[in-house]
């Protein structure tokens, strides 16, 4: 970024580069101008790291939306199949998620119980709810959300990291505990959905473009270009 | 930097009019990507394939969850809800979702979930059986070791039947025999029984073929039911002849065939057994009987001997009176012509009511001939015949002395059988044949006669008082012990003391008679009537003289002593 761009503090925040004509790379942050058949096309090739440059993710309300449907339809049986299959010489044991944090409950370790009660239940189901909040919002075109919607958007982001703790866990059990015949230890069905969960729940979160949230809705009149090109174009 | 040319380009109106403000040359110009080929509507794949995946997880857990049974139980040793598996063939079919008590508290009610997808319903039906699998040991061997680490698991054995049931009894052993080992049952009745028990062998020829899968009283009371089991290939030699009998332990028969000692293998020694065997076939017909129908019932016999009678397929009754007692005689008891076995006593009462017409009632004993069970030396034996055939056959035998006689088959014992055979000099008798059964004729045994005579002679010989006549008789000698000694004292006394007195007492006696004689040679005729009276004096005096020496033989010691004083 070679120039800075002193924006007044006062300025209205719906400013946007898109309003101002300019696209942004998002791989690399840089700033292009799109020639007539990319603004046609809606894409271009970002000049510097040659990523995909596109004003806006396309669909991405839609995208979202659909993963997250994907992810909301998975997270039942996620929770209530089995995510294990013990078998030792006590006898095969299948267990759920709730059934294990029932058990570190019962068996006193509270904190591993909150711990995975967090990251398997709460986490997920925190993420289908902010990210249906926030497309709902966006879709509305709420404005007095705007603030919260990114408020939203950044408790979405910090908790995204977690959700893959108890894939991890089953993954390391299973891989650990194969003793032959004496123990065993399978993952189930569960194991799997509440993976395609995670996964789903991720692609949700990339599938949204965080730019729609500063976004005017498309039927205001923005004044926004004016008041911007002074400033861009002031120092060159 | 190419710049492919769009033949849209002034068509596409650009919305916030970028070109105006913007300082071209400082911003770069990206590079034109192709155009992307996407539709939206794949996007909704996703959700669509994620709510199919879903459904299809739901279902196939809702589909596995399968029908639920409950099994009621006497106790809940060992299960446990959520982890007590149900396992058929060692297959985990189902799971034990909840135990709790009947309502009445007397049972244990087992709720478990089967699975699913493994058509488990058809084999939920009414003779399905439910045991608990804990470690046992018997008699038969160890099993269940496995449970000892892995905990009870609830064992299943499918029925055959076809109506499905979801609420079973639960036993309290594991059956023998499961329904999927191939064989056939069969029901045996006996009297007792016996040291039989569930799981029991059963052997053919001493081999193990099957097992005792469970016993009843019959509703009468007198009999049970057994429900056997022989495992295939062994089943087909089950056969309508085939008799069975116990093999259990060891059978000590003494009847009047003596002593018999009898086992099979040592396991059935121990925990009882059931052997079977085909009868030998009277005619040796050849190829093997055929096979006897599942459920057949057979009569199981108390020893082997019982059970390989030949068929009794012809048979006669016969009736026998006995005046003797029939002690020692059994129903069962052989019947013997000639030392060969041709029947057996069927029944033994008293024949008629007594009374008048009848005041000493005979024993009357129902005897079964089997002709055919008399081996014959024309191989092919007596053919089957008809009551005219035998009556044929018997009524001369009867004018030659054919006669039912009671014998001791063991002295030792006392048992009785009946023997057939000629007796000599028997009076003459025949054979009602109108009656039913025929009365054959008897005849005194020799056992009879025997017997009556040597109960005559016990019966004087109880009739002697011994016991007295030892007294008597020591008393007596003790007497004459004392007699003889007195005797031989007076013998002495008689050489020492009283002879030589005698003697001389004798002398004087004499000189007397010799000086009376010349007295009465004198005096004879001058005192003729005294003389007379003198004589009569003189006889007294001999008299008394004749009373002293009788009396100093029996008293001696009067010479000595005095004459005692005499009580009179």
């Amino acid at each position: 970024m070679a120039r800075h761009n002193p924006v007044p503090p006062t300025a209205e925040p719906a400013c946007s580069a898109l309003a101002a004509g300019l696209w942004r790379c998002q791989g690399c942050a840089a700033v292009c101008v799109p020639p007539p058949e990319a603004l046609e096309r809606q894409r271009a090739r970002c000049p510097r790291c040659d990523a995909l440059v596109r004003p806006r993710k396309p669909d991405a309300i839609a995208r979202s939306w659909a993963f997250l449907l994907a992810a909301t339809a998975l997270y039942l049986p996620a929770n209530l199949l089995p995510v294990t299959d013990t078998s030792a010489i006590g006898g095969r044991q299948t267990d759920t998620i709730f059934s294990g944090i029932v058990y570190f409950w019962k068996d006193g370790s509270y904190g591993l119980a909150v711990l995975v009660f967090v990251a398997s239940i709460a986490v997920p189901m925190a993420k289908l709810l902010l990210m249906s909040l926030l497309l709902i919002s966006l879709q509305r075109h709420d404005r007095r959300w705007a603030k919260r919607r990114l408020a939203v958007y950044r408790a979405l982001e910090l908790i995204g990291r977690w959700s893959m703790l108890d894939i991890f866990a089953i993954t390391m059990l299973a891989a650990l505990v194969q003793v032959e015949s004496l123990a065993e230890l399978q993952p189930g069905p569960g194991a799997m959905a509440f993976g395609a969960v995670v996964v789903l729940t991720m692609l949700a979160t990339h599938s949204f473009d965080p730019r729609l949230l500063f976004d005017k809705p498309e039927g205001e009149a923005v004044p926004m270009p004016q008041p911007f090109t002074d400033p861009a174009g002031d120092p060159s | 930097m190419t710049s492919p040319d769009d033949p849209r380009d002034g068509a596409t109106p650009a919305p916030p009019a970028p070109a105006t403000p913007v300082p071209a040359p400082a911003l770069p110009r990206p590079v034109i990507a192709r155009r992307a080929h996407y539709s939206l509507w794949l996007v909704w794949l996703v959700p669509l394939v994620a709510v199919v995946i879903g459904v299809y997880l739901g279902a196939r857990s809702i589909l596995n969850r399968g029908p639920t049974v409950t099994i009621y139980f006497h106790n809940a040793e060992g299960i446990e809800a959520n982890k007590t598996h149900i396992k058929y063939k060692d297959v985990d079919v189902g799971i034990v979702r909840r135990v709790t008590l009947t309502k009445d508290h007397r049972e244990v009610e087992v709720t478990a979930e089967m699975r699913g997808n493994s058509g488990i319903e058809n084999l939920l039906v009414t003779d399905t059986r439910f045991w608990v699998v804990r470690p046992r040991v018997g008699a038969a061997g160890v099993s269940g070791l496995g449970t000892l680490l892995s905990g009870a698991y609830i064992g299943m054995d499918a029925g055959r039947n076809t109506s499905e049931k979801r609420e079973f009894e639960g036993l309290d052993v594991q059956p023998a025999i499961t329904a999927d080992v191939p064989g056939r049952e069969f029901t045996l009745v006996a009297d007792d029984l016996g040291s039989l028990d569930i799981g029991s062998p059963i052997y053919l020829r001493r081999v193990p073929v099957g097992q005792v899968l469970a016993y009843t009283m019959m509703p009468d009371g007198r009999h049970i039911r057994f429900t056997i089991f022989i495992t295939a290939p062994y089943d087909r030699f089950v056969s309508a002849h085939s008799r069975f009998w116990h093999a259990s332990g060891v059978d000590v028969d003494l009847g009047a065939q003596g002593l018999r000692v009898q086992t099979q293998s040592m396991v059935s020694v121990l925990a009882g057994g059931v052997a079977f065997q085909d009868l030998p076939d009277p005619d040796n017909a050849p190829g093997t009987p055929p096979e006897a129908p599942e459920r057949t019932q057979f009569t199981l016999y108390a020893q082997q001997s019982d059970a390989l009678k030949l068929p009794d397929s012809q048979g006669f009754d016969y009736r026998l009176l006995f005046a003797s007692s029939v002690r020692g005689l059994a129903v069962g008891a052989p019947v013997e012509y000639r030392g060969l076995p041709i029947g057996e006593v069927t029944r033994i009462a008293v024949d008629g009511s007594g009374g008048e017409a009848n005041p000493e009632p005979k024993i009357a004993v129902d005897v079964r001939v089997y002709p055919r069970r008399l081996p014959t030396t024309n191989k092919s034996g007596p053919e089957d015949m008809t009551q005219d055939d035998q009556r044929k056959r018997v009524d001369p035998m009867i004018r030659r002395g054919f006669r039912a006689q009671l014998k001791s088959g063991s002295l030792l014992t006392g048992q009785l059988y009946v023997s057939l055979d000629f007796v000599r000099n028997a009076p003459a008798a025949h054979i009602d044949w109108t009656a039913t059964p025929p009365v054959l004729p008897t005849a005194p045994g020799s056992l009879d006669s025997l017997q009556d005579s040597l109960a005559s002679v016990a019966k004087k010989l109880d009739a002697i008082p011994y016991d007295q006549l030892a007294s008597d008789l020591h008393r007596s000698l003790a007497d004459l012990d004392v007699t003889l000694k007195h005797a031989d004292d007076l013998v002495q006394h008689l050489d020492t003391g009283v002879v030589p007195e005698a003697k001389s007492t004798l002398a004087e006696a004499r000189k007397a008679v010799d000086d009376l004689r010349k007295t009465l040679g004198t005096v004879d005729q001058t005192v003729g009537p005294q003389a007379t009276s003198a004589l009569n004096e003189v006889s007294r005096a001999a008299a008394s003289l004749k009373g002293l020496a009788d009396y100093l033989e029996r008293h001696p010691e009067s010479l000595l002593k005095g004459k005692p004083e005499d009580p009179k």
